[in-house]
């Protein structure tokens, strides 16, 4: 946040003698041009009608892939423009909360799981069944699905674009190297197995190589867990639905783990354990199946191309099979978007239009409407049959419902991540860590 | 008798143009005066007010009165651990930086071949120190992996630490990145040791003083003005310090709030946690706090900082 001086500034310094008064002058000088240097220009307000704000998050090659297809809105009808805002994924719901503060929001957006209700509660969603009816067509969706992305009193505020499960991913080419070629079957493996495939990895595998990267903090794969010992992340009245044993359990496990050698170490990852940032230290992954394509496109440059795989998530011995459960992203049109039948159009393009399935394919996992999935399938491309199937054998099991987290409940993710740091690196009991977390959330929820 | 003698009313009288130049002085100021409120004064008065109010960004803000402040002070250890991590980061560095400057500015200033060049290289890290691309770089280099350990690891050391992601080190990282930004402050350094009359190590030459001499009774009093300006100015920067500790804990201020820097923590407060009422509350703590400390300088300046006028 700070600024330095700028040279020609500092330079002009040489030609004074140095009283106190010039000093000051000095200073006045720099703390104004660093004020003017910090202003920056606002982007235009969109508001012409036939302009659609659109805002979504990814990598460059998501942004790249999403925005064309996108762009491509503007050939649907004359005089329509689409102005992209892409953001990193990091960034993107501070970003958007900053313009939804300032009335600014872009017309339509995407809107992960944590904040979705938030936003709805506090009146920057659009309620999209105010649209004329038939702007927005889901003739081709289950009408339970839909029905079951209505949030808060029952609205339609976010329908989903895309949806995605968890999955394990298993670097086939890495464990044939080094002669493991024989798995755990997928629908009965546990935990253990997991734990034991690992260390098997690593052992075999050798110095410097390990079964799993330290994958404590991934909160999606946390709540998979959670949700295997019959508990939830929020109850459906908005309350927190797990105990400090429960999500306890879960750092447990990777500590164990990491104990018996299958885990690297954090200290060797330092924090940054996506399979892409781990550089083939591990040959097996904790994956979300809206991953899996950058993943296999990472692998294949790597020694010659590695073939990933995908297995079923483990469970916890014992649990019963309704665990599963899918994380959506959702589209948003702004409560005060400059004309939201265009932007109801727009998002009836990105939900429908069957160019997606050519020119996105799974880009962000498997999309909602099961048209497009159909007409995926149909280019046989092996990385999305892959996702397709898994997703499909995912389904297959009936899984109870995954309420969103409530008004205030967006520091679930920073929870587990939060605690795995303090576990991990600070060296902070489990309990200690875990019990923090939830107090720190409830009060998070009290206040909201 | 009254002996009055009238006053000089055309001397009092204000010239007719005078009204319009000022009107004309105005008019050029607007743009500042407008600025100035618009973007200084006016998200100031907004943000002292939010400071007193619980506000997610999403719906109108609610009065509380000082329950924040109560809070910060009473329930929030994060607050306090904040507040010591951007403690020990601006004691530390602030002085070592401008320590290291003056140095160097020293050497320079004997006349060095090149000395364009020299300058130009010393300043360059000023400019891109506090950059997000710096950032990055400084956390592959003190990764696990990276080039500190594998210079460490060809001198023979065994059992290297992560240093971004160990909490005993991870902040001495970002006080290092600090002191390589020492450009600033030397360029300044330099400009001020060429306003010191040469005739004053002249006469301490022929009074026997020998260097070290020369540099504690000329060159230092002769330089305290500069150094004061250096400390204000440094002092300030490292209080309000974000991207680097934002890159290098990819927003988390981790591992275990290790690299919390207050400003981090506002941040994380205000667009993570959607807490702005709080994160105003912090804000206006900070703006204090840094008032209390160069107020205190400016108070000592007295005893040490020797004016020319």
């Amino acid at each position: 946040m700070g600024s330095e001086p700028s040279a020609s500034v500092i330079q002009r310094i040489a030609s004074y003698n140095v009283s106190r008064r010039s000093l000051f002058a000095l200073g006045g000088g720099l703390v104004a041009a660093g004020g003017l240097a910090s202003c920056a220009v606002a982007p235009p307000k969109s508001g012409a009608t036939g302009t659609v704000r659109f805002a979504w998050w990814g990598n460059s090659e998501r942004q790249r892939l999403i925005g064309g297809y996108a762009s491509a809105f503007e050939k649907t009808r004359d005089g329509i423009k689409v102005q992209l805002e892409p953001a990193e994924y990091s960034g993107f719901t501070d970003r958007l909360s900053v313009q939804a503060a300032g009335r600014n929001l872009p017309d339509v957006f995407w809107m992960p799981a944590n904040t979705v209700t938030s936003f709805a509660d506090g009146g920057s969603l659009y309620d999209l069944e105010k649209l004329p009816k038939g702007t927005i067509d889901f003739s081709a969706f289950d009408t339970d699905a839909v029905d079951s992305w209505r949030l808060l009193d029952g609205k339609q505020f976010a329908p989903v674009y895309s949806e995605y499960s968890t999955a394990t991913m298993i670097d086939r080419t890495a464990f044939s190297a080094v002669g493991i070629t024989d798995f755990p079957d997928d629908e009965a493996w546990d935990w253990e197995d997991l734990g034991k495939l690992a260390v098997e990895y690593a052992t075999a595998a050798g110095e410097g190589n390990w079964g799993i990267a330290n994958m404590a903090s991934f909160y999606q794969h946390a709540h998979l867990w959670i949700r295997q010992q019959g508990a939830e992340a929020f109850t459906p009245d908005g309350k927190i639905g797990f105990d400090q044993a429960a999500l306890g359990s879960w750092f447990d496990w990777w500590q164990r783990w990491t104990d018996a050698g299958g885990v690297i170490p954090a200290a060797v990852t330092g924090g940054k354990n996506q399979w892409t940032q781990t550089g083939h230290k591990s040959g097996i992954y904790l994956t979300q199946l809206n991953q899996f394509v950058d993943s296999q496109a990472f692998s294949n440059g790597y020694d010659g191309g590695h073939e990933l795989v995908l297995a079923k998530s483990p469970k916890v011995a014992g649990s019963g099979d309704d665990y599963h459960f899918k994380y959506y992203v959702r589209l948003c049109i702004a409560a005060n978007a400059a004309d939201p039948e265009l932007a109801g159009s727009f998002i009836n393009y990105m939900l429908n239009d069957p160019s997606s399935a050519e020119t996105l394919g799974i880009a962000s996992g498997v999309p909602s409407n099961p048209d497009i999935v159909s007409a995926i399938r149909k280019f046989d491309d092996p990385v999305a049959i892959k996702v397709l199937d898994m997703q499909a054998r995912i389904d297959e099991v009936p899984a109870r419902p995954r309420p969103e987290p409530p008004v205030g409940g967006s520091g679930w993710q920073s929870l587990v991540e939060r605690a795995a740091d303090d576990i991990f690196n600070g060296g902070v009991p489990i309990a200690t860590a875990v019990q923090n977390g939830i107090d720190k959330l409830q009060s998070d929820l009290e206040r909201a | 008798m009254a002996t009055g003698i009238s006053p000089p009313t055309r001397a009092l009288r204000r010239p007719k143009s005078r009204g319009k130049s000022q009107r004309s002085a105005y008019v050029f100021l607007l743009p500042w005066i407008i600025g100035f409120v618009v973007i200084t004064a006016g998200p100031l008065v907004a943000s002292l007010f939010l400071s007193f109010t619980d506000y997610n960004l999403l719906e109108p803000a609610t009065w509380i009165g000082g329950e924040n402040y109560v809070t910060m002070f009473t329930g929030d250890p994060r607050f306090y651990k904040s507040l010591a991590v951007t403690g020990t980061y601006v004691f530390v560095s602030v002085p070592l930086q401008l320590i290291g400057a003056l140095a160097l500015a020293i050497y320079l200033d004997k006349g060095v071949r090149g000395l364009d060049a020299y300058r130009s290289a010393y300043y360059l890290p000023s400019l891109l120190g506090g950059s997000v691309a710096i950032g990055l770089l400084w956390y592959i280099v003190f990764g696990y992996n990276g080039g500190f350990n594998t210079l460490l690891s060809s001198l023979g050391f065994e059992n290297l630490p992560n240093w971004i992601n160990n909490p005993d080190t991870s902040l001495w990282t970002l006080i290092l990145l600090n002191l390589w930004t020492f450009g600033a402050p030397m360029i300044i350094f330099m400009a001020g040791l060429r306003q010191v009359p040469a005739e004053l190590y002249e006469q301490a030459q022929l009074d026997g003083a020998g260097r070290w001499r020369q540099f504690t009774n000329v060159t230092v009093p002769l330089l305290t003005p500069i150094i004061f300006f250096n400390l204000i100015l440094q002092l300030i920067a490292a209080f309000q310090a974000f991207t680097p500790a934002f890159v290098v804990s990819r927003g988390t201020g981790g591992p275990v709030d290790s690299t919390m820097f207050y400003t981090l923590y506002l941040y994380l407060e205000g667009f993570t946690e959607f807490n702005m009422g709080y994160a105003s509350a912090m804000g206006w703590v900070l703006l204090i706090i840094i008032g209390i400390f160069t107020g205190l300088n400016f108070l000592f300046s007295k005893y040490w900082v020797f004016y020319n006028d």
